[in-house]
């Protein structure tokens, strides 16, 4: 059950009515309500198929039982043996269903460079072929999160089955984030939840922005992204070609779209999720904060799957090692971090490369950012204004060349994208390898993002994402009414999210 | 709460009220005109089945082939009507309920349905629930709920065992449903749905009827075309020369403009006006498409003689049919329109009409009546399923002097 579709809305109702109808109950109306949480984010996913629950139900009582051992031992030896014990079975979930293929035809594929003879089935035998489990590295991040917090005695363990399970599988956040951590879910878990019309109100709003930059951005931006990308990977294995040959514009301006594309996808969804959350008394942490306001590619990580950057930072980077030891380390540890925040995303190696290039970016950035020039106090409005817009445009644009990787289905393909991008002759406004012109193409992905990038530009100014409200009455009625057009009219249903696939 | 939304949210309500105006503009606009034609045929279909008149002497039901036929009203030569209530591709399940809900507010009821579509409407591979078009965890198409839920659960595991899915049905059968959806959501209300359903099928259906039931919804292509899309030509009319009245005029290019949705529509209304319900959609096609088709014909030909030497009939649509037609008095004629030429010696046609032969044995109502040869020259075809303007003319000539005296004679027309 995707978020984007009319079935998720009549869940999302019966699940809302009976949520806050058994809140009336006399006694044990607390309890009821995570009861009706769990049944239902149990439902919802096993919508996708019930067996994925069995993994789901034994990664939670692994952890809580894991949680209260942690609490309860003295022996520092020995909780260190139950955290291992702990984070080994979590990756080893992960590892199965999401990087065991991968690793394997990696390593056939090495071995067959000296040996062309070895594996004549191509190692067929050895794959699982597993089917990823949807939303799995979400879960299992927040899951080894919690564990390690209360291995560092940062949260008390928890001793109520039903609240840690609900907190693991909250459905407005499971599949797709924001990886919450225990502090900040499991506490609103715990305390009893109460029927605010401002939650309501916020969470209208979430959902319907949830939905105008799902449906409405995401999808229609899709297929001006695949005229370079293409639609599928099957397709691009058919005819490799296909995939070469390209004007270099179009490709800039296919990647850049690519960019805002995840972005409405992601945060879209993500909204979708907080304003479910917002509807059952719940306060999710804000996943995207106007990514493309960013200056640089620290501001653009700051603002950018925030949860996501938060854990590596706070389980991975800092682990290793963080900024504590010396400048070299730290640009090792940085690198490494994202290399591994690549890997997350998904098992191939383009994933790797992309984040090796997001590496790279923030280790120069760090290293130059002291040389770049820089404009006096004093300088006028409008040259400071342009600087900053010219820094926001020069980030994003960066992040959306890195498409080239994340979106490519092979390294191939990133080659024969940057080749283009390289191949100065190849740029022109006119069609290009059966796409259209480059005029065409930035003038279609203008129009499909400007009202977005107006609503983004108004919560970057207010520093908040309710600014609707504060906004005259005409304003909010002709806004929520264009967007529900939007949507309604325009909107694409029932599409896959690209997040789902990590 | 009203006093909360009226004076706490002035804004939600101002939108509200701005969406109720334009639901209540999108149900007075007849936008079924700017959506494309396919929705457009179905939407006429709808208005007749659930008006009151007018009444027909007999009436066709049938496939997009059939939809070939045209009706005609009372004329000295043919003192009876004929109307074609065709629809193109829905498959072979809403038969039944179409007809009963042809009958139901009408006062007197047709002398004989002729049913005149492709016996491949009943191929297995269509019989499928709307809800698992390959039936993955479907068995049939009637199921309860129980036992649907209880093959996810008991079904999933024996395909962990076996480590994939099976091939219950192919592609086929999933295609009824997500290519010809539309058909059935213009087709049928919400409360249709729930009469004609049953089981898991019937929640699925419900869930995909109940947007349908806000027209801004319903008409979203339409409305995106004449309000994002908007072109000059969506308002521009064309006065065509004579010859593009003729078979030989569909092939020329000056009598193929492009046309609008609204003015493509406004001729097809008119067709189907002047037709009795009849379109032969082969006449539809620009010379590019024709071409394309002529171009590809012999091999479709060829991959639909090999797909029917493969398929199985269903024949329980075919028999709940009946039943209909025997329950409300009605008669009810079998009379396959033709098939091109290489379809005669396929198996499939073979078992189908052994069958139908056995089925129609057994009501006394129900009667088979072939056209003088069920298969036409290749020619006489755009593809293999159409017919070319030539192949229409033969059809409907052959309906009138073969078929219809002898549904006549079975069937005698009641006085109205």
């Amino acid at each position: 059950m995707v978020f984007n579709s009319g079935v998720y809305i009549y869940f999302l109702i019966a699940v809302f009515t009976i949520y806050w109808a058994v809140s009336r109950l006399p006694r044990g109306a607390h309890r009821a309500q995570n009861t009706v949480l769990l049944l239902s984010s149990y439902f919802f996913y096993g919508w996708w198929d019930w067996l994925y629950l069995v993994l789901i139900f034994a990664s939670t009582t692994l952890d809580y039982f894991v949680g209260i051992g942690l609490d309860s031992l003295t022996s520092e030896r020995k909780r260190k043996l139950l955290i291992t014990f702990s984070i080994s079975c979590n990756l080893t979930i992960l590892g199965i269903f999401k990087y065991y293929d991968f690793f394997i035809t990696s390593f056939i594929s090495m071995v067959r460079q000296f040996d062309p003879g070895a594996f004549p089935d191509g190692g067929a035998h050895l794959l699982l072929n597993a089917i990823l489990p949807v939303g799995i590295s979400f879960y299992t991040f927040q899951s080894m999160a919690y564990t390690v917090d209360v291995y560092r005695r940062q949260v008390r363990a928890e001793r109520n089955f039903l609240d840690f399970a609900s907190f693991v599988c909250f459905f407005p956040q499971l599949v797709a984030g924001p990886i919450e951590r225990a502090g900040d879910l499991l506490v609103q878990m715990k305390n009893n939840r109460q029927f605010t019309w401002e939650n309501m109100r916020n969470g209208a709003w979430m959902i319907l922005l949830g939905f105008y930059m799902k449906t409405y951005v995401a999808d229609n931006i899709s297929p001006l992204v695949n005229l370079v990308y293409l639609d599928h990977k099957f397709a691009y294995h058919q005819n490799p070609l296909a995939a070469s040959g390209h004007g270099g514009l179009q490709v800039i301006l296919a990647s850049v779209g690519f960019a805002f594309q995840i972005y409405s996808d992601f945060w879209g969804y993500s909204a979708i999720a907080m304003g479910s959350a917002l509807f059952l008394g719940f306060k999710l942490t804000q996943n995207f904060n106007a990514p493309q306001m960013a200056e640089n590619p620290a501001d653009l990580w700051r603002r950018w799957h925030i949860t996501l950057n938060r854990w590596v930072t706070d389980y991975i980077y800092i682990p290793l090692g963080g900024s504590r030891l010396g400048v070299v380390r730290k640009y090792v540890n940085l690198f490494v971090a994202m290399l591994l925040m690549g890997l997350w995303h998904g098992a191939s190696w383009t994933f790797f490369v992309w984040g090796g290039f997001m590496g790279a970016w923030l280790i120069a950035h760090q290293i130059f950012r002291d040389y770049l020039p820089k404009l006096s106090e004093g300088a006028p409005a409008w040259k400071k204004g342009t600087v900053k817009a010219l820094k926001m445009a020069a980030t994003f644009g960066v992040f959306g060349l890195s498409a080239t990787c994340f979106r490519a289905y092979d390294i191939h393909q990133t080659g024969e994208l940057w080749k283009s991008i390289l191949d100065i002759s190849s740029y022109s406004l006119s069609p290009v390898h059966g796409v259209m012109g480059a005029g065409d193409f930035l003038w279609a992905l203008v129009k499909k993002l400007i009202v977005l990038l107006v609503i983004d530009f108004m919560a970057y100014r207010t520093g908040s994402l309710y600014w609707i409200f504060d906004r005259p009455v005409w304003v909010r009625i002709t806004l929520y009414s264009v967007l529900f057009f939007f949507v309604l009219i325009l909107g694409e249903f029932g599409k896959d999210v690209i997040y789902f696939a990590f | 709460m009203s006093s909360i939304l009226r004076f706490k949210y002035p804004a939600l309500l101002g939108a509200v009220v701005v969406i109720a105006i334009l639901e209540i503009a999108a149900r007075i606009i007849p936008l079924e005109y700017t959506s494309g034609a396919g929705i457009f045929l179905t939407e006429k279909r709808r208005a007749l089945i659930e008006a009151s008149s007018p009444e027909y002497d007999y009436i066709i039901l049938g496939d997009s082939r059939s939809l070939s036929l045209n009706g005609h009203p009372r004329t000295d030569k043919e003192p009876y009507t004929v109307y074609n209530l065709s629809i193109p591709a829905m498959g072979p399940r809403y038969f039944q309920y179409y007809l009963e809900k042809y009958l139901h507010n009408r006062k007197h009821k047709p002398a004989a349905v002729v049913f005149a579509g492709d016996p491949g409407l009943f191929q297995r591979s269509w019989y499928t629930p709307n809800h698992d078009s390959k039936m993955i965890y479907a068995d049939s198409v009637e199921e309860g709920l129980g036992h649907y839920l209880w093959s996810r659960f008991h079904k999933r595991i024996q395909y962990l065992k076996a480590g994939k899915y099976p091939d219950q049905r192919d592609q086929f059968g999933a295609m009824v449903w997500e290519v010809f959806s539309h058909r059935y959501l213009h087709l049928f209300s919400v409360s249709d749905m729930m009469e004609q359903y049953t089981g898991a099928e019937r929640i699925f259906m419900l869930r995909e009827s109940i947007p349908n039931a806000f027209y801004l919804y319903r008409y979203r292509d339409g409305i995106r075309q004449y309000t994002f899309d908007l072109r000059a030509n969506s308002f521009r009319k064309h006065d065509l020369p004579d010859f593009c009245n003729a078979c030989s005029g569909l092939v020329r290019a000056e009598c193929h403009p492009d046309y609008s949705r609204v003015e493509d529509n406004q001729k097809l209304d008119a067709l189907i006006e002047k037709n009795y319900g009849g379109v032969n959609l082969g006449d539809r096609l620009d010379p590019a498409q024709r071409f394309n088709y002529y171009q590809m014909r012999d091999t479709a030909v060829e991959h639909q003689v090999d797909w029917f030497s493969r398929e199985e009939p269903e024949m329980k649509p075919v028999e709940d049919l009946i039943r209909t037609a025997a329950k409300h008095d009605i008669k009810i004629v079998f009379s396959d329109v033709p098939a091109v030429e290489p379809m005669r010696t396929v198996r499939y046609h073979k078992i189908y009409f052994e069958r139908l032969a056995q089925i129609v044995s057994k009501y006394p109502g129900a009667r088979i009546v072939r056209f003088p040869d069920p298969y036409y020259p290749v020619k006489l075809f755009i593809e293999q399923v159409h017919y070319e303007c030539e192949g229409a003319a033969r059809l409907n000539q052959e309906f009138y002097s073969s078929v219809m005296p002898e549904v006549v004679k079975f069937a005698p027309r009641s006085a109205p």
